[in-house]
């Protein structure tokens, strides 16, 4: 019996398929949360994945929260330096980048696909590229017996008996598939903590896929109701600071409507600590702007007074809606 | 076994041995992603994050990213760190998300527990251990802009790779762990410069204490130590450091060369936090400064944290003091202690000395990897298994209730979000002003992003440090070079927040000074909203 051993590259197949898979998904761009998702995923995982691959053909030389953990950092790093060498070359497109990352996870599937074929690692995997069905099919249940076996085992032995299905005959088929599946499911809820331990990443991440697309709602893009009220020299623009109060001693006084709704406000001037001057009653709709042009008063020579001018709300006289002021320093000076 | 029989015993043990473990770990997987959630939700981001992200808005509709001048603002940090808003860009551009939304997105939840729970399985080979310290990881209010995509996240990320397969290279010397050592060192130098200056002074400290050894054990022994230090690739990250991130030349020198001109010392920054944390205040140090943003209550739970890390390593030390005194075997395990442990205190403390010189100490760092120390010096005291479970246990309990009261903090005072700032943003930009404008890290930037949408030109501005904070709260007419601003962003719905100041420095809440603030005649305030306030001088 041909005993020859090597370990299951459907990992490999994973990351190359999903590779190409959510780079389409984030080109076709169906829906915009799974293009989110997708972008996520392709830059922060199989880069640093098929590297490390590269690197540790043989898999159990990486815990599984290592080589998870490993794979995001060394994703990020790479997307740096990818990124770099993109922006000092061609440019940032999402096609270049596109490119970039796929040719490089590609190749490092390669490698690692070259590395682990020809290393021969020699661990207890069945080697299911052989086409020997049967004697796969066969280490496979023993594996599974036993109760050694890994998700990814029977993920393969499932692919080859589908692709298989010429050959097999029908309901023998059907038992071996359903054999895979309940040993599939067997495996997943097995109770030694050896085997939990390895699923604790895995876990982890699909719940933070689940909980990215509850935590993340992007915020409305529309400027929020409010009414809006400024001093201004006579031309409309500040744009000289030291303008704002005009060589006549007159500035403009503006009011904008922005809640959406009709409003009535009242508009009062004070001078220093002085009483309330009713300047205008307002009713505006949404959107409606309202201006004034106000002449300061005269004051004393080398008097300095605030004035005040506060915007009520027509229903609230109590408390200012809307304040600005200025400071007059004898403006006949 | 027919099949028969093997779906009987599958349905057996689906009804009477669900995988409690797994059932377990999805429920802490989900206690984990809870903060992050609540944060997100929330829309909690660091001021810092605002400018790297009015950047990458800006630079959507170009194919290259560079430094370079809108207006008066300069986005020089894309000098410094240009890995950071690369990776955002990219994230951006491929995911399809706004700048704007991007930076609420809770990407980093996953990066810290993961590092925590991967490095501690490492370390202690005990699950149990791991999950604590991931709950750790993910609760520590520390890290509250560790959830999104702001810098420190990604830059830990590399850190805790490196110390992943550091650790390994302990355990076995192999080149594919140098590989991605390198790999991932070359990362960190494009993204941000702590965690870059973190790897080469633990990996020379690593390889200068191996060396020291090796000399004693020759002179001791006439043997060498079974392992041999070497500090050519340290000296490698050195160089490329020094070459590729000026930040060292153009930052931190001229703030260090400045250190005694400082108006108080990091010793002086430190006792009054301490003092501020446990009695609710402090005799500032600096003209209205504020010592802590969070409350008493917050500052309690805080330093209880603080001792819960803080305390096993001193009694470690203690103990090692008195061992060597009584000459007896100092370590359980040599090389971890050597060639791990250490490495990780000298690098705490020249990270303390560093921001010590700059803006007063940082316990980022020592938040950080300090936990591992603790559990490490338990360990060494001698204390069970059971006793290191309990105690991060605790460390995690203390941990939780510091991030509820901080959480407290965010939901009485929920930030400002763009759209509120919209409206004043737009308004100030068509005013067409050109003069710097005054305000705190939050408003501006919050002004900064929004603006981006709009335009390409931004006017210079200035964050708050001591003299300009007095000269809008007093008119104190002091002109210098700082003080030099024509225009004042106040966010009038949050003015009983503390304000984030120049070199993390908190300046008191505005909602002291309002009447000062209207009596003060050097400011004319022109424009009211509800929202934004803004003065002209």
């Amino acid at each position: 019996m041909d005993r020859h051993y090597r370990q299951n590259n459907v990992d490999l197949l994973f990351i190359g398929m999903g590779c190409l898979i959510f780079t389409l998904l984030i080109i076709v761009d169906i829906f915009q949360a799974i293009r989110q998702v997708s972008a996520i995923v392709i830059l922060i995982f199989p880069t640093g994945y098929s590297l490390l691959a590269c690197l540790y053909p043989d898999r159990s030389s990486l815990s599984p929260a290592e080589r998870y953990f490993a794979s995001i950092a060394l994703s990020v790093s790479m997307l740096i330096i990818v990124g770099l060498l993109l922006n000092s070359s061609v440019g940032l497109s999402v096609w270049n980048i596109w490119i970039a990352l796929c040719s490089l996870n590609l190749m490092f599937v390669f490698i690692a696909y070259v590395r682990r074929t020809r290393g021969g690692s020699g661990n207890n995997q069945p080697d299911f590229s052989s086409g020997d069905l049967g004697k796969s099919t066969k280490m496979c249940m023993q594996t599974a017996i036993s109760e050694r076996g890994r998700l990814s085992e029977f993920a393969t032995l499932s692919l080859v008996l589908s692709v298989a299905k010429e050959q097999a005959k029908g309901l023998e088929l059907l038992k071996m598939r359903c054999f895979a599946l309940l040993s599939m499911t067997k495996t997943s809820l097995h109770t030694r903590s050896g085997n939990s331990a390895k699923l604790i990443p895995g876990i982890f991440v699909l719940l933070s896929a689940v909980f990215y697309f509850f935590a993340f709602i992007p915020e409305a893009q529309s400027v929020s109701p409010t009414t809006q009220l400024f001093l201004t020299n006579l031309n409309g623009k500040n744009n000289d600071s030291a303008s704002i109060v005009s060589n006549t001693g007159k500035i403009r006084l503006v009011v904008v409507n922005r809640e959406n709704q009709p409003m009535e406000y009242e508009m009062v001037s004070q001078v220093a600590a002085g009483a309330n001057n009713h300047l205008a009653y307002l009713e505006l709709d949404p959107g409606q702007e309202w201006s004034l042009v106000y002449e300061l008063p005269s004051l004393p020579r080398n008097a300095k007074q605030r004035i005040t001018f506060s915007l009520y709300l027509k229903d609230n006289a109590s408390k200012p809606y809307r304040q600005v002021h200025v400071w007059v320093n004898n403006p006949e000076q | 076994m027919n099949l028969k029989s093997k779906f009987n015993n599958l349905t057996f043990i689906i009804s009477t041995k669900i995988d409690t473990h797994l059932l377990t770990f999805a429920v802490i997987s989900i206690l984990i992603l809870i903060p992050s959630y609540l944060f997100s939700r929330l829309r909690i981001t660091d001021g810092f994050l605002f400018q790297v992200i009015a950047y990458v808005q800006l630079t959507l509709r170009s194919d290259h990213l560079k430094s370079f001048i809108a207006g008066g603002y300069s986005f020089n940090f894309v000098e410094y760190l240009p890995g950071y808003p690369l990776i955002l860009s990219i994230l951006s551009r491929l995911g399809g998300i706004t700048p704007k939304e991007l930076q609420f997105l809770p990407l980093a939840a996953l990066f810290v527990p993961l590092g925590y729970y991967t490095i501690s399985k490492r370390l202690f080979h005990s699950n149990g251990i791991a999950i604590l310290f991931a709950l750790y990881g993910a609760y520590d209010i520390g890290l509250v802009s560790h959830y999104n995509v702001f810098v420190y996240p990604w830059s830990n990320l590399l850190y805790f790779g490196y110390l992943i397969f550091y650790l390994r290279w302990i355990d076995r010397k192999q080149l594919e762990d140098l590989i991605i050592v390198m790999i991932l060192f070359i990362g960190s130098l494009f993204l941000h410069y702590a965690s870059t200056a973190w790897i080469i002074i633990h990996s020379i400290s690593a390889n200068l204490v191996l060396i020291a050894i090796n000399c004693y054990s020759l002179r001791k022994t006439g043997a060498n130590y079974h392992r041999r230090g070497s500090l050519a690739l340290p000296t490698a990250f050195l160089v490329a450091f020094m070459t590729f991130n000026q930040m060292f030349y153009k930052v931190w020198l001229p703030s260090a060369s400045s250190f005694t001109q400082k108006s108080a010392s990091p010793f002086e920054l430190l006792n009054s936090k301490i003092i501020s944390y446990l009695y609710g205040s402090a005799e500032s140090v600096e003209p209205y400064r504020f010592m802590n943003t969070w409350g008493q209550a917050f500052g309690i739970w805080r330093s209880i944290e603080y001792s819960f890390v803080f305390l096993p390593i001193l009694v470690w030390i203690l103990k090692i003091f008195l061992f060597a005194l009584r000459r007896k075997p100092v370590f359980k395990d040599l090389d971890r202690n050597l060639l791990f442990v250490l490495p990780l205190f000298i690098t705490a403390l020249i990270d303390w000395g560093a921001y010590g010189v700059h803006s007063g100490f940082n316990f980022r760092y020592s938040l950080l990897v300090f936990p591992f120390i603790s559990v490490m010096a338990l360990n060494e005291i001698g204390l069970s298994r059971f006793i290191q479970k309990a105690f991060l246990a605790g460390l995690c309990l203390v941990t939780i209730i510091t991030y509820l009261l901080g959480l407290k903090h965010y939901t009485t005072n929920p930030p400002t979000s763009y759209s509120e700032t919209m409206a004043g943003s737009n308004w100030l930009l068509g005013q067409r002003l050109s003069g710097p404008i005054l305000s705190d890290l939050d408003t501006l930037g919050q002004f900064l992003v929004a603006a981006s949408e709009s335009t390409a030109i931004f006017p210079r501005t200035l964050t708050y440090d001591a003299i300009t904070y007095q000269s809008v709260v007093e008119n104190t007419g002091v002109e210098d070079n700082r003080s030099e601003y024509e225009l004042v962003l106040i966010d009038a719905k949050n003015l009983s927040k503390p304000l984030h100041g120049i070199s993390n420095k908190y300046f008191e809440p505005l909602s002291l000074h309002v009447s000062s603030i209207t009596r003060n005649d050097g400011l004319t305030k022109i424009y009211d909203d509800g929202r934004l306030w803004i003065f002209i001088r």
